[in-house]
């Protein structure tokens, strides 16, 4: 039988730490924000008591069906964010609505 | 985060509690397909575990299931849910409002009166105190203007002979 890889720890090189990304100031002044902006950093320099440190890191699994992210209005079988905006773990304080892939009020 | 296939099942939990966005794409992995995952956090540590079945193992009684095992470790580092307890399954009453002891005893007989089968009474965030502070809501003690000694009491004994039970909601916050 070939060998086969159970799971990968960062397979695309997406490790990431940062430590001035972005103030909470910029982040409330309503400044767009990629997973690509968080690769190359930004220009600000960091406030004594304000850093927001940013961390990532990817995984690769041999499946296609993937779920958890619970507490969200959506189907169980996550979908692909390829196309989309990313999944969200954040607690809205807004209406429930179907069919939501965001968090869901108080998760 | 969990993925199953036909060989094994896979997870990660990536612990934090920070503003966390989770990227899913097609991906090949020496020649295997499958899933790239990519989870991003506005702040905290890296702290992460990771579960796999390895590969599906035939018994006598055919194969171990893989997705069982997986969500098994996991609930050893996260814990095993426990079952509701039954009246949580059942009707609630909640609504965002003013709140007193009086109230809920008020609705206590109404729903006991009129035959609602009501097994929950939710109080929303207005049952703690920010009278003494107005600045916010205090949730470890009643607010004493609606909630007098005597009537938590009376409220409480009405309220579990009904058979009902109470619960009270709150934000996250805590003030002292």
């Amino acid at each position: 039988m070939a060998t086969r890889d159970t799971l990968v720890v960062n397979p695309q090189d997406t490790l990431y730490f940062d430590s001035t990304m972005q103030t909470p100031q910029m982040y409330n002044a309503g400044n767009s924000w990629t997973s690509t902006d968080f690769a190359s950093g930004s220009e600000a320099a960091p406030l004594a008591n304000d850093v927001v440190q940013g961390i990532g890191l990817g995984f690769f699994m041999p499946s296609t069906t993937l779920f958890g992210l619970g507490e969200r209005e959506d189907t169980l079988v996550l979908k692909r964010t390829t196309q989309t905006d990313p999944y969200e773990l954040w607690a809205y304080d807004s209406p429930h609505m179907p069919n939501q892939m965001a968090g869901l009020y108080g998760s | 985060m969990q993925g199953i296939d036909e060989l094994s099942s896979q997870a990660v939990t990536w612990v934090n509690s920070a503003h966390t966005w989770c990227f899913l794409d097609d991906a090949t992995y020496n020649q295997q397909p499958g899933s790239n995952i990519n989870f991003v956090s506005e702040t905290g540590a890296l702290e992460l575990f990771i579960f796999s079945s390895a590969v599906k193992t035939q018994t006598s009684d055919g194969f171990l299931n893989r997705n069982k095992r997986v969500t098994n470790d996991l609930s050893t580092v996260t814990g095993f849910a426990p079952l509701p307890p039954m009246h949580t399954l059942g009707f609630h009453f909640s609504k965002y409002d003013w709140v007193s002891a009086e109230r809920i005893m008020e609705r206590n007989f109404n729903f006991t009166d009129f035959q609602f089968p009501v097994d929950v009474l939710v109080m929303d965030i207005q049952w703690a105190d920010n009278y003494t502070d107005p600045a916010g809501y205090e949730y470890f003690r009643f607010n004493p203007q609606n909630f007098t000694d005597t009537d938590l009491a009376k409220m409480n004994a009405q309220v579990q002979a009904s058979g009902r039970y109470m619960t009270t909601i709150l934000d996250p916050h805590i003030k002292v």
